[in-house]
């Protein structure tokens, strides 16, 4: 109970020590007033959101902090999805300036469940953000449901390399698995999805 | 200052060109889904490289850093407006692909 409590105060501390730091970046102003007042409404601010600022698992019932990622490892995180992020765009831009388009679409699924729900809406996300995957929708058991453009971005997303990193970064241990049975091309009539 | 300038256009002018291509893919692709991966090279690919050459412009002061929030506030955001229209297509049953050829075997 005294070590959720502490838990709690270093939680509503850090927030409010963000939002202060929000708020003289946006003011630009050092005057003493202008300090108070910022000072007081960050903590108001941070008292109120902090219970909202906790999401819950809804399978295990274990609560986690927003906020609460390493920092240092979410920066290197950053840099490598946007090396990503620049391979696939000119992947899409190439398949975007064909003449003749062949691109072949196709919906994959696989699986991934964490136990930290931020690192689902993490993982989701980052693939929506890679241009040539969608996530149409992350379903219970941490079953996730991807559009993909072309073959080459399908592999890739089934290869788990995005989703191994996220795991990474949130010091998660659970499986990667593909499931290739659930795999539909778009170009299959009278399948699942017509 | 030259050097600065020359690098705020290469990254501007290479920002502007993928803007453009997903322009140009939204009308070209097929289908739904395809046209979305295509405003998607504006959202992520476009956004990146236009704040990095604003950014480079600026400098690191007040305004930099500003522009540096917008940056974030748009590269968290913008990825859930894509996911809801995916989704809502997709539980509306919305076909995956192939449907302009039914169309064509239809009027055939």
């Amino acid at each position: 109970m005294r070590i959720r409590q502490k838990q709690k105060l270093s939680h509503l501390f850090g927030l409010a020590i963000g939002l202060f730091a929000l708020w003289i970046l946006l003011s630009g102003k050092f005057e003493i007033k202008f300090l108070l007042i910022g000072l007081c409404s960050s903590l108001v601010i941070s008292y109120i959101c902090l219970p909202f600022l906790m999401i819950e698992n809804p399978d295990s019932g274990k609560k986690f902090f927003v906020f609460g990622i390493n920092y240092l490892k979410l920066f290197s995180y950053c840099l490598w999805l946007l090396g990503e992020i620049f391979k696939s765009s000119l992947d899409v831009i190439r398949e975007i300036l064909k003449i003749q388009m062949d691109y072949e679409p196709s919906i994959v699924y696989f699986s991934m469940p964490y136990e930290n729900p931020m690192a689902s809406v993490t993982l989701a996300n980052s693939i929506i953000l890679t241009p040539g995957t969608i996530t149409i929708d992350v379903m219970e058991g941490g079953i996730f449901e991807i559009h993909a453009l072309s073959k080459s971005a399908a592999e890739d997303m089934l290869s788990g390399d995005m989703p191994k990193r996220v795991a990474s970064l949130f010091g998660e241990t659970c499986e990667f698995k593909p499931l290739p049975e659930l795999t539909v091309t778009g170009s299959e009539k009278g399948g699942k999805f017509i | 200052m030259e050097i600065r300038n020359i690098l705020t256009v290469i990254f501007m002018t290479a920002g502007f060109i993928s803007f453009a291509a997903s322009a140009i893919g939204v009308f070209r692709m097929k289908d739904f889904y395809c046209r979305l991966h295509a405003a998607g090279v504006c959202e992520s690919a476009g956004l990146v490289l236009c704040s990095i050459g604003l950014l480079i412009y600026e400098g690191f002061n007040i305004t930099g850093i500003k522009i540096f929030m917008v940056f974030l506030a748009v590269f968290i955001a913008s990825p859930i407006g894509t996911h809801i229209i995916a989704r809502v297509a997709y539980k509306r049953h919305l076909q995956v692909s192939a449907e302009k050829e039914l169309r064509k075997e239809e009027r055939k």
